[in-house]
């Protein structure tokens, strides 16, 4: 189930607002289990099969939690994290690259294994990380063991974060879940959060995704440099304004129920470096990874040498967590290359160059990535950069494909532009307070709300990305 | 303001939305209810809404009930077509280069066409393929003295194409190509064909011809194609009665016609046309059977007042698999027409020319091949009725074995 859907806007969320709201605060417990509940139904809904392997991660985590809770010895602590780690990497492992594995198995060697056709659970990559987070930070004693089964798979199954993230550290909620306090602030602040996500995804994301859809799906003879340049944009558009819209309703509708999720986007298409880029971009799984693989394997302070060793196995991993495909994989090296650059000496560099020639050489290659990204071979990659770099121009087809792209979508292009620096929250900083600002800004909420849902109604294009990871 | 205050004008309307609308579609659905349901067909989107989907353990584990809630929620919510109508209203509002896929010029509604992809395309071979397969059936026509006739006509967005805006593709390379190169293929072929897209753009007004909300043409441009077809078959030696202009009088209907383009405006279209219907002097009794089945003895589907929504499938009651309309007037030659949907409004003229009329729509039809059919009742006159966007597709109509 997605949010930008009526079975969710009209029916699910409706129906858990009441079920919530209905029981008293102090009834915490009896909250707790309306929300497990729904959150479960919410799971079962978008995948009736995979339910059973999300219980199967919990319960790994909730016993492996408990038996360290319980080992005398340290060693008897790490046999019992090493075993749910192991357990939960395979599960991702069997679910997200057997296939994969067998398809490189049999191009390899020349073989013809049968390929099986496993179904991945949706969100088995956010859940799996999630119930690692859990199962690392009581090793860690960073936090106690959660002794109520119900709070682990609450913890993991909560739904407004379950299938797209943000990844929601056990200590970030781990108090929250047992004890929170839910209030009219939060709840406003939440249902503004909501409602600005639910317009970049429905107002945003959406149109020009499917300019970045018809576009990337062109034969190498009719992509042209403009329609390629024009494709990349769009898409880097559309997939900062699909996640970060998706993250702003976890994260709204988490604080409507009294949770206080940690942000996930800090406007990435203003850095000035990748370094900073990745700071800013999906920052519940960098700090996963940073926490989780990059400091355990030595971070940066078994010298240089390792440091770059780290951040290759850091960001291969990522590759690989993004999909089980080669674009991946090169996606994550691409990244790991410029990192490590930027960490022998680029980075020095762009600190000593003016300010604009930082932006746009993290924006030339952050674009570049997400053509590696958005292609599913790597002869497409191949093809669709020859197209932007080396590409024959349509001439005056081109400028006619420029006037129709603008007229059907430079409202939604500028906009994107614009919501994707922080240039909005500054010009109205100094008079957000004021009374005419506030009513002016409830207003537009409104009105962006009706568009979103308008949008909705007469929408059939309505993908979310990150589904598939 | 105070703060609070400000609070609920956001809260109140947010949360009265997330909770009326599906109250008032489990309303609107209850018997007796006074909200007006969405209906079971949406005569805008031209399809029937999703049904409520059928609990079975197979449906439920392999996620296809829920999927089935997700499609009956997003066709029947209350006040979906408002919904639409609204989202349209806003698009048209805003000038967008297309609104719901629809190019609305001042005269002429046309289809928002794709960015051209044809590079690759080898559109000789394409044509000659096409071409060597039409000349079998030519053949198998004239060895029992039959005459096959391939009627090629502009669809609406190509007889429209300077119509287009100038920043809007309009395809005219890829349709100057497909025209060129099947018409090539088939003269090399020495297959009889009549490409009626000049005769059109000679017309003085195009628009009386061919629809401006719809992607057919007018029933006077069928008659026009009629006329020419009539010509070209009297100079290949056959004889039989032709309705001429002082023998048919055409009136336009009063009701509301939604065409192709016009019915995705949700009613907003700022370009409206009247759908048009005959009296002719010439219409002799006949009988009519669809799929083997007698029908009623009709070639216009009438509406029973004025107030109904018409469409283009007015004219023989739109697509079927197979129609016969028998004269009964064995001295005139029969004729089998087969086609897309253009062969509708011609053949609720051409009729009272022949003996028999067989129509074939072998998208629908399924008995028997082209060919086997043509052996087994061997129509005097066999014609393929196809537009220029179709010349070259091996699919449908074009799977001529």
């Amino acid at each position: 189930m997605v949010f930008s859907s009526f079975a969710f806007l009209f029916v699910f969320f409706p129906a858990v607002l009441l079920c919530y709201f209905v029981i008293r605060q102090r009834h915490r417990f009896a909250r707790n289990l309306v929300l497990l509940f729904f959150s479960l139904g919410f799971y079962l809904y978008g995948e009736p099969k995979g339910i059973f392997v999300m219980l199967a991660v919990i319960a790994v985590s909730y016993v492996s939690a408990m038996a360290m809770e319980r080992a005398k010895t340290r060693a008897g602590r790490r046999w019992a994290m090493g075993l749910a780690v192991a357990a939960m990497v395979a599960v991702l492992g069997y679910y997200k690259y057997t296939g994969f594995l067998v398809e490189n198995v049999n191009g390899l060697f020349g073989l013809s294994l049968p390929v099986p056709q496993i179904i991945m659970p949706i969100g088995i990559s956010f859940f799996t990380f999630q119930s690692m987070s859990y199962v690392l930070d009581v090793y860690r004693e960073t936090v106690p063991a959660q002794r109520n089964p119900l709070y682990v798979a609450l913890y993991v199954t909560l739904f407004p974060q379950l299938v797209a993230g943000p990844i929601v550290r056990y200590e970030t909620v781990a108090q929250e879940i047992v004890s929170r306090r839910e209030t009219m602030d939060d709840f406003y602040a939440g249902m503004t959060r909501f409602i600005v996500g639910l317009g970049k995804k429905m107002l945003l994301a959406n149109p020009l995704g499917e300019v970045a859809a018809d576009l990337f799906g062109l034969s190498a003879l009719a992509l042209t440099p403009t329609k390629a340049w024009i494709g990349a944009v769009c898409f880097a558009l559309q997939i900062l304004f699909d996640f970060s819209g998706y993250s702003d309703m976890a994260i709204g509708m988490g604080r409507m129920f009294g949770f206080h999720f940690l942000e996930n986007f800090t406007f990435p298409y203003i850095c000035r470096s990748i370094t900073d880029f990745w700071r800013r971009w999906h920052i519940s799984l960098s700090t996963w990874f940073r926490d989780y693989i990059y400091i355990p394997l030595g971070g940066n302070r078994k010298g240089k040498a390792r440091q770059l060793l780290n951040l290759l196995i850091v960001w291969t991993l990522t590759g690989f967590w993004h999909g089980a495909s080669w674009n991946f994989v090169l996606w994550g090296l691409y990244f790991a290359a410029l990192l490590i650059l930027e960490k022998l000496f680029l980075g020095r560099l762009l600190d000593r160059l003016p300010r604009a020639v930082g932006h746009v050489y993290a924006l030339f290659f952050v674009l570049i990535g997400w053509v590696i990204f958005n292609c599913t071979s790597l002869a497409d990659i191949g093809t669709y950069l020859h197209a932007m770099f080396a590409g024959t121009s349509a001439g005056a087809a081109d400028w006619q494909y420029v006037q129709w792209f603008l007229r059907q979508y430079g409202l939604e292009l500028l906009a994107a532009v614009l919501v994707s620096t922080p240039l909005l929250q500054r010009a109205v900083a100094r008079w957000k307070d004021r009374p005419l600002a506030r009513l002016g800004w409830t207003v537009w909420l409104l009105a962006v709300f009706g568009l979103s849902l308008l949008a909705l109604a007469s929408s059939s294009f309505n993908p979310f990305i990150y589904f598939r990871f | 303001m105070k703060k609070k205050l400000l609070r609920l004008l956001l809260m109140v309307p947010v949360l009265a939305t997330l909770f009326l609308v599906p109250a008032l579609t489990a309303l609107s659905a209850l018997p007796g209810s006074p909200l007006t349901p969405t209906a079971g067909y949406s005569v805008w989107e031209n399809r029937s809404m999703a049904d409520l989907p059928q609990l079975t353990a197979e449906s439920f584990w392999d996620g296809s009930y829920f999927a089935g809630w997700e499609t009956f929620l997003s066709d029947r919510f209350y006040g979906r077509d408002r919904w639409l109508q609204l989202n349209t209203a806003v698009e048209l509002l805003r000038r967008r280069g297309s609104v719901n896929d629809t190019v609305v010029t001042e005269d002429v509604l046309l289809p928002q066409n794709p960015i051209p992809d044809y590079g690759a395309r080898d559109y000789a071979a394409e044509a000659e393929a096409m071409a060597a397969q039409l000349a079998d059936i030519d053949a198998l026509v004239r060895s029992y003295g039959g005459t096959f006739l391939y009627v090629g006509l502009p669809e609406q967005r190509s007889l429209f194409r300077d119509v287009y805006p100038d920043w809007q593709e309009n395809n005219a390379a890829h349709l100057e190509n497909t025209e060129t190169a099947f018409a090539a293929a088939m003269e090399a072929r020495e297959v009889p064909l009549l490409l009626l897209r000049p005769l059109y753009e000679a017309a003085e007004d195009r628009t009386a011809l061919y629809s401006v909300v719809d992607h057919h043409y007018t029933l006077p441009g069928a008659y026009v194609a009629y006329r020419a077809v009539c010509d070209a078959l009297a100079e290949a030696g056959w004889d039989f009665p032709v309705v001429t202009e002082d023998q048919i009088s055409f009136q336009q209907l009063p009701n509301p016609f939604l065409g192709t383009y016009n019915r995705k405006l949700y009613g907003l279209s700022p370009v409206e046309e009247q759908l048009w219907v005959y009296h002719s002097e010439m219409a002799v009794p006949f009988t009519r059977t669809d799929g083997g089945e007698p029908v009623a003895a009709e070639v216009l589907d009438l509406p029973d007042g004025s107030w109904q929504y018409v469409y283009y499938n007015l004219y023989m009651g739109g697509d079927q698999a197979e129609t016969v309309v028998d004269t009964g007037r064995e001295a005139l030659p029969s004729i089998l027409i087969w086609g897309d949907s253009f062969t509708n409004a011609l053949e609720s003229l051409a009729w009272m020319s022949f003996d028999e009329m067989r129509s074939l729509d072998l998208r629908y039809y399924r008995e028997m091949t082209l060919r086997q059919y043509i052996e087994t009742y061997r129509p005097d006159i066999v014609l393929c009725v196809r537009d220029d966007l179709n010349y070259l597709s091996t699919a449908g109509n074009g799977t001529v074995q």
